[in-house]
């Protein structure tokens, strides 16, 4: 390519980078509330119609409880790390990380924690609103939660390898055996808030693909806007290891149901939608 | 608009829920804006979920830019020249497309917040153009120019590469404002078709 035709490459990329602004602008202003939707030309975004309609209907702007819990959930996120920063027990579930032998490892942990709905039996009762659900609506429940870093890597107890975890290496961390804790975060929709009391128990999928209850000295509290606290501390368990791919399945409900859950055949886990998941899953925990 | 400076978001990061407030108030719309667009433009966002998906990945980004105490959000440096809104636009972006190309909402699976990252964004680098867009860019010109015609590159030339006001282009060419006018929107078109047909982002 020539030096000439290098020029005109520059200039597309300056008139790529200029459509780009301005339809970002123009988006902005639509979600903003600075300008209506159907203030915009009919070719001002994209000369497809359908497209940019459906543009701008994805931009019409939020409203003032989603702002209220974005706001919410970055000041729980905050004050987690400033905890986290302060206490020396509480790591990350997003990037756990280990001590070992003097090194940190990583365990970067997929967390795809997820929202269960649960209900009692018998099992035809409706799953929205009004039973033992409360505000818990099947079809919308499934806040991603917030899995918050630590800035800190654990420390103290939870930071020593479990005994006979000795085997393992860095190179080999299938062999590593340690206790974890972690701390998890997330908003329940606005239609949620009113269960305040929420109790929370852990599952993690096995190695056979089978959720076994994990975890212990759950807290969980959750703020008028709903935004959702929760610290757990993991067991020891030989899956939880560096780089193993974790899923945690955070169970959600009323908080006297929820403390018999696994013994009480009268609470059925209903469903689980995790962060990266299209659908609501349906399934089942005996 | 609210003027946002770095000072309030040291407030916002020190807990203060006014200045926190007007943070997102401000940058909520332009990472909406910003999903929406790469989104739609990535072939996702149609259908029934199509707005929570945008709400939720827009969830996503801003608690992003909190993340590490504000990491990203302490990057952005005025001085650079960059506004807020157009620093935060460049990070969502790339975030959103990292999302659709890791076809996972987790925000943690490609951190954006990463200094090299950060640093390229907050400066004006940001804008450059990089070897591989360089490349597409070529591809897409060569196609571009049989289109075009004489007069074509000529006007291309004379309203993009040199930048020419539409006055100078009327008198160099000996057009009317509307032929100009009508040409350069011509242009624009091909070159966003081209492009589009090529799969460009």
């Amino acid at each position: 390519m020539s030096e000439h035709d290098d020029k005109f490459v520059e200039a597309l990329h300056s008139m790529r980078r200029a459509d780009e602004e301005a339809e970002s602008e123009l988006l902005r202003q639509v979600a903003a509330g600075e300008r209506t939707a159907d203030a915009i030309p009919s070719d001002a975004i994209d000369e497809d119609a359908d497209t940019q309609a459906l543009l701008l209907e994805l931009s019409a702007p939020a409203d003032d409880v989603f702002r209220a819990s974005l706001a919410d959930r970055v000041e729980a996120q905050l004050h987690g790390e400033r905890a986290a920063a302060t206490q020396s027990n509480v790591i990350s579930m997003g990037a756990f990380r280990r001590r070992r032998a003097g090194a940190f490892v990583t365990l970067a942990v997929a967390a795809a924690a997820a929202f269960v709905v649960l209900r009692t039996s018998p099992p035809e009762d409706s799953v929205d609103g009004g039973d033992a659900l409360g505000v818990f609506d099947a079809a919308t429940v499934g806040y991603t939660l917030t899995v918050t870093k630590s800035p800190k890597s654990s420390r103290g107890s939870d930071s020593q390898p479990a005994e006979g975890a000795g085997s393992g290496t860095e190179e080999d961390p299938l062999a590593l055996q340690v206790p974890t804790s972690g701390e998890v975060q997330w908003v329940l929709r606005p239609d949620q808030v009113a269960a305040a009391a929420v109790g929370a128990k852990v599952f993690v999928r096995g190695p056979d693909g089978g959720l076994i209850p994990a975890g212990d000295e759950i807290t969980v509290t959750v703020a008028k806007t709903g935004a959702v606290r929760m610290s757990l501390q993991l067991d020891d368990a030989p899956y939880v290891r560096s780089g193993a791919q974790i899923d945690v399945v955070v169970v959600v409900g009323d908080a006297d149901m929820i403390a018999d859950l696994g013994d009480d055949a009268g609470i059925e886990v209903i469903g689980v939608k995790a962060p990266g998941a299209k659908r609501f899953i349906r399934f089942s925990v005996d | 608009m609210e003027d946002i400076t770095p000072a309030t978001i040291e407030r916002a990061l020190g807990g203060d829920r006014v200045a926190l407030d007007g943070l997102v108030a401000t940058l909520t719309p332009a990472i909406q804006a910003e999903v929406a667009r790469a989104l739609v433009r990535g072939g996702a966002g149609r259908g029934r979920d199509g707005r929570q998906e945008v709400l939720d990945a827009t969830q996503e980004i801003f608690c992003a830019l909190f993340a590490h105490e504000g990491r990203a959000l302490r990057a952005w440096d005025p001085e650079k020249g960059r506004k807020l809104v157009s620093f935060v636009r460049l990070i969502a972006k790339r975030k959103v497309i990292s999302m659709l190309r890791s076809n996972t909402k987790n925000p943690w699976a490609d951190d954006p917040t990463e200094h090299d990252k950060i640093d390229v964004i907050a400066g004006n680098d940001g804008d450059a153009l990089h070897h591989e867009d360089r490349d597409a860019l070529s591809t897409l010109w060569s196609r571009l120019k049989p289109h075009l015609g004489e007069r074509g590159v000529l006007l291309f030339q004379l309203l993009f590469v040199e930048q020419e006001d539409v006055e100078d282009v009327m008198v160099k060419t000996d057009m009317s404002r509307d032929a100009i006018y009508a040409w350069r929107s011509r242009l624009r078109k091909q070159a966003r078709s081209i492009g589009q047909e090529m799969g460009l982002r």
